[in-house]
Formats: C-alpha cells, structure tokens, sequence
C-alpha cells in the first residue's frame, strides 16, 4: 500500500510539472511574441482573447488541422521520428532541475525534482547531445539542399560549443564540489555562484544560446539564407514539435543558468518554485531582448569565435579557478 | 515489494532486447544512415543497462562520447559523402561466411559457457568487499587519478597522437 502511494505521487507530480512546463512553453511563444512587438514598437498578438493571450492555443489547434506532408523522396522512418527526438530530449532536462526544497504531502518528505541524481550535470549534456540528433536528422531527412546545409551548420555549432560549455560548467562544478543540481543549489545557498564565477555565467550564457540556436547564433535556421534550415520542409504538428522543442530549450536553459549560478530557488520571503519562475524568466527576458538587439553572425565567424575565443577563455577560467580552489 | 524488486528487472531485459536487436539491425540495414542511428540505439540500451548496474557516470559518458561525439561526426560523414543505400546482392553461401558463422558459433557457446559458470558462482561472490560508493563519480575519480593514473597518462599521449596524426594527414594535400 506504501509503494502504491509512493508511487501515485511520483505520477501525480510529474504530471503536474509536465503539463506546467508544456505551458510554460505555450506561453513562453506568447511571451516572446509580445515582447518583440514591444521593442520594435508594436503591439505583438492582439486578436485572440485579452491582449492575445489565447494566441498560443489558437496556434495549437491551427497546426493541428495543417496538412502534413512528406516529401517523396524522404527518409520517412528519420523524417517523423526527427522532431519528436527532439522534442523528448527538450523536455527531458526539466527531469533534473530542482524547482523547490521539501513539501510535506501525505505523511511523506516530497523533494521538488523529478529525478536527484548524482550526475545531473552529465545527464543534461548528455540529454543535449542525444537531441542535437533531432536537428541533423531533421535536415538530411528532407532531402532538400537547405535542410541539409541547416543540419551540418546545426551539428558543427552544437559539437564546437558544447566544449566550452562543458569546461564552463565544469567550472562551477569545482566551486560547488558536486555534480548534482540539489548540491549546487545547496552550495549555494550563502553566496550565489555569479558572484564567485562571474566569467563563467557570461561564458555560459554565450554557450548558451549557441546551444539553443538562438540569435546571434541561430545558423541552422537562417531565413535569409536557407529558407529556414533543417525544418524547410516540415509541416504541420512535426514543425510544431521543433517549434515546441526551441521554446522548451529557451526555458530549460534558462532554468539550467539559474540552478548554477543564480542560486536557483533560493530567495526570501517567496516559496522556491516562485523564486526559481522569477528567476527563471527574467534571464528568458534577457534572451528574447537580446535577440531583438543583434543581428546574426555568419558561420564562420561563429566557429572562430567558439574555437579561438571562447575555448581558451572558458579554459583559462577553469585553470585559474582549479589553482584557486587548491591554494585556499 | 515485489514489484519494487521486479521493475528494474524488467527494464534490465528490455534494454538487453533493445541493445541487441539494434545490433543486429546496425548489420542489417541497407541505408548506412540507419545503421549509424541503430548504432546510437544499441548505445543508449547499454548506457541504460549500466543505469541499471548503477553507474551512473559511465551511462552518462556512454551517452555524451560515444552516442553524442563519435556516432555524430559518422552520421555527419556519411551525410556529406551522400552514400547511397546497398544494392542487395544475390545470396551466394561463400567459403569465408561458413568459416565466420563457425566463429560466431564457437564464440556464443564459450560465452554461454562462461556466463553460466559465473551465474552459477553468484552466491560465492564476496558482496562485503565491494565498497558502498562503487560506480559514484568520487570512486571513478579516486581509483582514475592515484591507482590508474600511469594507465591514464599514456592513454592521453596516445590519443594526442592520433590527433597530430590526423592532423598531419589533412594538412599533407596542401603542399601540393
């Protein structure tokens, strides 16, 4: 009977964060949309519902009843099994982030994570690496010329940047002496790691949005260049998945960003998910801002960048920061 | 309780199922962008297998090295080099198919042979020997860096010259 409730609460929760993060990332379209307007001095979705607020779920039902198609000459098990890939490894990394401390349900400690693993940190960039697959395979399963340039483009920027990502965080590992979300979080509970790694949350939020595919590194998808990239020839619900999957990226990595560095869902006064929602927002702001703020780079000097620069920077600061760490 | 116990069991011969039957279809597809993707599949069934074991951190870089570096930059290669999918030969039994499939036989029967002996030993096996953080990264790391640290060393040596080789090799056309 124990077991049953146990595991009726791990249904029941999950549950809950699903459906929560699937309209985070509804409304995070929402969010975008509006927030674009309002830098380029306009009004954004106005339409549907108080200041277009029911646009995500018109938006829904419209892709719902598009027409799929399928190319004739598509690699039609890869073509359709490309966006959900995708899509899955998006959502999957909420699994690991810590959104609260303990609740008090039925008699027993729930703590607010999914899943408090040892190697969180290994678990997203593995997550990362599974679903870059998503993006390639989307591209060459097209058979189209466009796609298939926006997936070698999307394959060599996520390989590039996911070095420096990865010696970025490995940095704030060193500082935190864990590999778990909860720990970091934990560690940092007296003093936020932005303060001790201020070269790393700028470097992780550079690696960041190249990870995402967002401008200024939005190369996959290029629409002046390559009519869209790797999903030229999507349609439907299948482009919708991709659609999902980049929102759900927007926000995972900006809930990733907040478990390192900002402290994640420490705060006074507000519960934790509150804390970590605000935070977790905010830096969603600063992306969209900043993508209505630059222009896009071109691939070449995206790989000089990630190769020359942010490589021996991030390797630097891991250096500096492991010396610092022995001699204290 | 039984159910608590049977769960992984159950998962544990899924992903035994999966890893295998991928494997199989790696060999068997004809489409060589499908076989780098079964590829992908029988790694991740062995990284959940090794879930299962509780290694944690050698599932995790199952994932990221072999699934996410190596098995991309094939699928990449054979993406820019536009293979074109095998045409199917007509089946001819050749001298050196009957000699491998003898091989395989003999090397299935040692296995089943071996396996079983060791399942059949399982209550022999010390338990209390093996240390509670066996499979955490701390453990990894420990054993890595002071028992393992020479075999470690000369393993990064070797692999910096296999880049410098590499390296050599695409930059020799330039010359000419």
């Amino acid at each position: 009977m124990d077991f049953l409730i146990d595991i009726a609460i791990t249904v029941v929760f999950n549950l809950i964060v699903f459906v929560g993060l699937l309209l985070i990332v509804a409304y995070s379209t929402w969010f975008e949309r509006k927030l674009l307007g309002d830098f380029q001095l306009r009004l954004g979705p106005m339409r549907v519902g108080f200041h277009g607020l029911m646009q995500p779920i018109a938006d829904a039902i419209k892709s719902f009843f598009k027409e799929d198609v399928i190319p004739k000459n598509a690699d039609t098990v890869v073509f359709i099994l490309a966006p959900m890939l995708s899509f899955v490894c998006a959502l999957g990394v909420i699994a690991v982030i810590p959104f609260g401390g303990t609740v008090h349900i039925f008699g027993r400690d729930v703590k607010l994570i999914l899943a408090d693993i040892d190697v969180s940190v290994l678990y997203i960039f593995a997550l990362a690496a599974l679903g870059s697959y998503g993006c390639v395979l989307g591209g060459y399963a097209s058979y189209n010329k466009y796609s298939l340039v926006g997936a070698l483009r999307a394959s060599a920027l996520m390989i590039s940047y996911e070095l420096p990502f990865a010696l970025t965080i490995i940095a704030v590992v060193l500082v935190s002496g864990t590999l778990s979300f909860s720990g970091i979080v934990d560690a940092q509970a007296g003093l936020w790691n932005i303060v001790k790694q201020p070269v790393a949350f700028i470097l992780a939020i550079i690696c960041g949005l190249a990870e995402i595919n967002r401008t200024p590194f939005d190369m996959p998808e290029t629409e002046s260049e390559l009519a869209c990239g790797f999903n030229v020839e999507y349609s439907s619900m299948k482009f919708s998945m991709f659609f999902m999957a980049e929102y759900c990226h927007l926000f995972t990595i900006s809930a990733i960003i907040t478990t390192l560095f900002l402290g994640g869902w420490h705060g006074p006064f507000l519960p934790g998910p509150i804390w970590f929602l605000i935070k977790s927002i905010a830096l969603m702001y600063f992306f969209i801002w900043e993508r209505s703020t630059y222009p896009r780079l071109r691939i070449d000097q995206i790989m000089r960048f990630g190769w020359k620069f942010l490589l021996p920077v991030s390797l630097a600061n891991l250096v500096v920061t492991a010396i610092v760490m022995t001699i204290f | 309780m039984l159910a608590e116990l049977m769960i992984p069991v159950i998962i544990f011969f899924m992903a035994v199922f999966f890893a295998m039957g991928s494997g199989v279809m790696v060999v068997c597809s004809k489409n060589p962008v499908h076989s780098a993707l079964w590829m992908v599949s029988t790694l991740f069934s062995t990284a959940i297998i090794y879930l299962i074991l509780q290694f944690d951190f050698i599932a995790a870089i199952q994932v990221i090295v072999y699934a996410g570096a190596i098995m991309m930059l094939i699928v990449y290669v054979i993406m820019l080099t536009s293979v074109d999918e095998e045409v199917r030969r007509k089946y001819r039994l050749r001298l050196y198919q009957i000699v491998g499939l003898a091989f395989i036989v003999i090397i299935f029967v040692e296995l089943v042979k071996t396996g079983s002996s060791h399942l059949t030993g399982w209550e022999g096996l010390d338990w209390k020997h093996i240390p509670e953080t066996f499979g955490s990264v701390k453990y990894i790391a420990h054993q890595l860096f002071s028992k393992y640290v020479f075999p470690f060393e000369v393993v990064s040596v070797l692999l910096l010259a296999a880049i410098a080789g590499s390296v050599v090799l695409a930059k020799k056309d330039k010359k000419d």
